[in-house]
């Protein structure tokens, strides 16, 4: 690489910093760990509706709520699954390694939200590409008196 | 060596009693934030490993003298009803220089929203 | 319950070939690692890790889990029931502890 062009990406670099520093530096809890367990990154994941979740739309408390992954593709076409909670301090919760001996994708837990957010199920196929979903789940704040 | 304890103390000192607690802030001229808590509430426990136990809080929570008191005990009920304590889980924030309390937050409130009123505390003198 | 103290249900009523589901509840306390503010202390986390599901000794599928998941972890999930046998569950936390249970399938 010569002087010239080694100025000019240092300083196209910078500019595109200065534009848009949210792409340059941000990259969230969740982008981080979804990268780390699945491997792959959250924006190239689609959405898609063969996948349905069943959570609670208002949690009466953020220490105990259920959720159930159900997906109508058959489980011998589904390598696993990822359960996560976008704003958790640790966004992910749980993942399972499907077989065609599950017969198909039921998975059902109870987890803890810290507060308002998305959950988040990710499924990995058997042809190497990713589908995910998602429901928000309010956590309203609770105390004892 | 009474420097050397005295260093020591400022760094690890985490007073065990709401007396010693706000004794201790106004002879350093600081501010006390008194958490309230019960141990069969869960949501506490809640509060406490989302809010209190992350390094955000932790760090935001640096130049407070940070105390925790059961609201049932005798010095958490003394207390509850001097600063007007509802409930558990609740954090008071006060200036024992003044005499004030300038900050009240009740129920398992969201990081950022805790984070937001530290910051809002932390602006008056003191802080 | 002492932890690690586990249910495993299966149906009773089943077909060959249907596919139910298995339901476990662990005694666990799935705490994350925490400052606990009451003593000032930290404490170290303490959760359970992984499930492994076998049927007859087949690995059916692996859950992994942290302290996202509640307290005393319920789950369920699907499984075909292939034949006559014994469904187990194997898990272990993050202090070393390992346990596991079974149950008896009787499909007609």
């Amino acid at each position: 690489m010569d002087r010239r062009s080694f100025i000019l990406m240092g300083a196209s670099a910078g500019l595109f910093a200065l534009i848009s520093p949210r792409y340059a530096f941000a990259s969230s809890k969740l982008e981080e760990e979804v990268r780390k367990r699945v491997g792959v990154s959250l924006s190239q994941i689609q959405q898609s509706d063969q996948i349905s979740i069943n959570a609670p739309t208002i949690a009466e408390s953020g220490a105990n709520i259920p959720v159930t992954v159900e997906s109508t593709i058959p489980a011998e076409r589904v390598e696993h699954l990822w359960v996560f909670a976008d704003k958790n301090p640790v966004p992910w919760i749980t993942d399972v390694k499907i077989t065609p001996a599950n017969g198909q994708v039921y998975f059902s837990t109870r987890i803890k939200m810290g507060e308002t957010s998305n959950v988040r199920a990710i499924m990995k196929l058997k042809d190497g590409s990713h589908i995910m979903n998602f429901k928000e789940v309010k956590v309203t704040a609770g105390g004892c008196g | 060596m009474k420097i050397l304890l005295f260093l020591v103390s400022l760094v690890f000192a985490s007073p065990q009693s709401v007396d010693s607690a706000i004794k201790l802030a106004s002879q350093e001229r600081r501010l006390v934030a008194i958490y309230f808590y019960n141990k069969n509430c869960i949501y506490c426990t809640q509060f406490e490993d989302f809010v209190l136990s992350q390094p955000q809080t932790r760090s935001a929570l640096e130049p407070f003298i940070f105390v925790s008191v059961e609201l049932y005990s005798e010095e958490g009920s003394r207390y509850g009803r001097k600063f007007g304590v509802v409930g558990t889980p609740s954090v008071v924030f006060y200036n024992p220089v003044e005499g004030k309390v300038i900050g009240k937050t009740f129920g398992n409130r969201p990081l950022g929203e805790f984070l937001k009123l530290i910051t809002d505390v932390c602006k008056k003198p003191l802080c | 319950m002492s932890v690690g103290t586990g249910i495993l249900r299966v149906p009773s009523n089943i077909k060959k070939g249907e596919v139910f589901r298995v339901q476990m509840v662990i005694t666990h306390p799935m705490t994350p690692p925490r400052r606990d503010p009451q003593t000032g202390q930290e404490v170290p986390p303490y959760t359970l890790t992984k499930l492994d599901l076998f049927f007859n000794d087949t690995l059916v599928s692996t859950i992994n889990m942290g302290a996202g998941v509640s307290a005393n972890p319920f789950i369920a999930i699907s499984m075909v029931a292939q034949d006559n046998g014994v469904v187990k569950i194997v898990y272990e936390d993050n202090r070393g502890g390992k346990w596991e249970k079974t149950a008896e399938l009787k499909v007609s």
